[in-house]
Formats: C-alpha cells, structure tokens, sequence
C-alpha cells in the first residue's frame, strides 16, 4: 500500500530561528495542531494540504501529543514557544520568537521554527 | 480618593500540576479552559468568557485578592486575552515587555494558587478617568 503521505520541509522565515524542520506524518502521527486561537492558521492549513495530515484546532478539537504531527503557534510568548518543544513536539511559530524563558533550554533547532511564512514550506521528495 | 474599575473577572478553575515550576521562577502562565493538555499542565485555568478592554501599564492584576501594579504590556498580550484568556504574568516589575505575550508586573509571584480564587483586572488610577471607554 502506498502512503497518502508526503514530507515537507519548513525554514525559518525573516528574522527566525531554528529549523529547518523536515515532517512527515503516519499512521500514528497526523495531526497539524494550531494552537494560535482564532481558528486554524493558513500556515497549518498549508502544511496539512501538502502532507496529507489533518489541521486542527488545539483550543476546540486537541487530539493527544501521541497524534500531533507538529504544532503552529503565533505567540512571542512563554508558554506556547516552551512548553511544545519540551515535550519533542515539532513547533512552528509564526512568530519570529528566538528560546528564551524558563523553558528557553529545551527550545532546539531540531524541534522548533521560528518566523514561518507559507513560502518557508515545501514539499520534499 | 481612588476608585476602582473592574475591567476583567475571571475564577480560577484549575492549577496545572507543573504551573508550580514556573511560578518559582517568577513566571505564571494564564489561560482559559479550553488550553490543550500540554499547556494545561504548566498553567492556571480560569474561567474566561471574553475580555473587551485594554491591557496598559498602570492597571492592576488581582490574584486571590494580592494586587501587583502592571509595568509593561507586550503587543500581543491583549489579543491573547481576548481570544484564549492568555496571558503571561512575570513578576519582575520592568518597564519594557520582554516578549510580545508578557505583562510584567510589580510584587513578587505568588508560590500558589488556589483553584476559585478570583483573577481580577481593575484601574485605580485617578488620572484614567476620562480616557478611552470612561
């Protein structure tokens, strides 16, 4: 059987950090979560068309970390920038937010992508 | 005299089990109930059904009836409030946000916080009675 699935890479846009990250879903993991309130963000949309993976709305419909393929957070913040990386969830803020913050130690170029626009994704072979 | 205007009300629902670790450290993350798991975890949930003022320095955040002033506002900060009921307190009373999600305030964090406890916006200062929404 062949897989629905297909990888994209994400690079930090102007003024961003970390990355790039290269994601690819599967069975198990799926689930674009945008955790940006106000709806999905087009960045998650976009990642999820390209892939295959399901957008969702972190705040109305969370799926459980087991299921997340990546994160999309909007936040210069401490909470939504830290605690994802922390947990070796794949984040893509659209902030361009450098680590900082107690949880700025867990905040790695393998995990976390900062500044994203939706020219910074594409689709990798 | 002073007289307060309350801007926000909101009980506290629930205290992550690792809000505690941030709190140490001078940092309290807010959200409403709706945050997913992760963020729960690291957060004080309150019970916020909508915020339409405006976060500026000189406001007063309540929590459990301990006041701290507000010294900074990061750009973000309001947004987040309205739309998630977030937002980052730091407990470090400086007077340039940080980062565009934090309100810096005067006073130290506290070390607890007990879920219905009420989280309180108000103004108290004279000299803003008159401006925007008076």
């Amino acid at each position: 059987m062949t897989s629905v699935y297909r990888k994209v890479r994400v690079k930090a846009g102007p003024g961003g950090w970390g990355g790039p990250l290269v994601l690819e879903p599967d069975e198990r993991r799926n689930k674009v979560m945008s955790v940006t309130g106000g709806g999905i963000h087009p960045v998650a949309q976009r990642i999820a068309e390209l892939t295959g993976a399901q957008a969702i709305d972190g705040f109305f419909k969370p799926a459980p970390d087991a299921e997340v393929l990546c994160v999309v957070i909007d936040c210069g913040g401490t909470a939504r920038v830290g605690v994802y990386p922390m947990k070796r969830i794949p984040t893509i803020d659209i902030y361009p937010a450098s680590p900082s913050g107690p949880l700025a130690s867990f905040i790695k170029e393998d995990v976390f992508v900062s500044g994203v626009r939706l020219d910074d994704i594409e689709v990798v072979a | 005299m002073t007289e307060r205007r309350l801007i926000y009300r909101s009980r506290v629902s629930r205290v992550g089990e690792r809000a505690g670790e941030l709190m140490a450290g001078g940092l309290m993350v807010l959200f409403g109930e709706q945050a997913p798991e992760a963020l729960a975890e690291f957060s004080v949930l309150h019970e916020h059904t909508g915020f339409a003022g405006v976060l500026r320095p000189g406001l007063v955040v309540a929590i459990g009836g301990e006041a701290y002033r507000v010294t900074a506002v990061g750009e973000r900060a309001e947004q987040n409030l309205r739309l998630l009921g977030h937002f980052v307190l730091k407990f470090d009373g400086a007077g340039v946000p940080e980062l565009p999600g934090h309100v810096h305030v005067h006073g130290d964090c506290p070390r607890a916080v007990n879920p219905g406890s009420w989280l309180e916006i108000y103004e108290d200062d004279p000299g803003q009675v008159g401006g925007p929404g008076a």
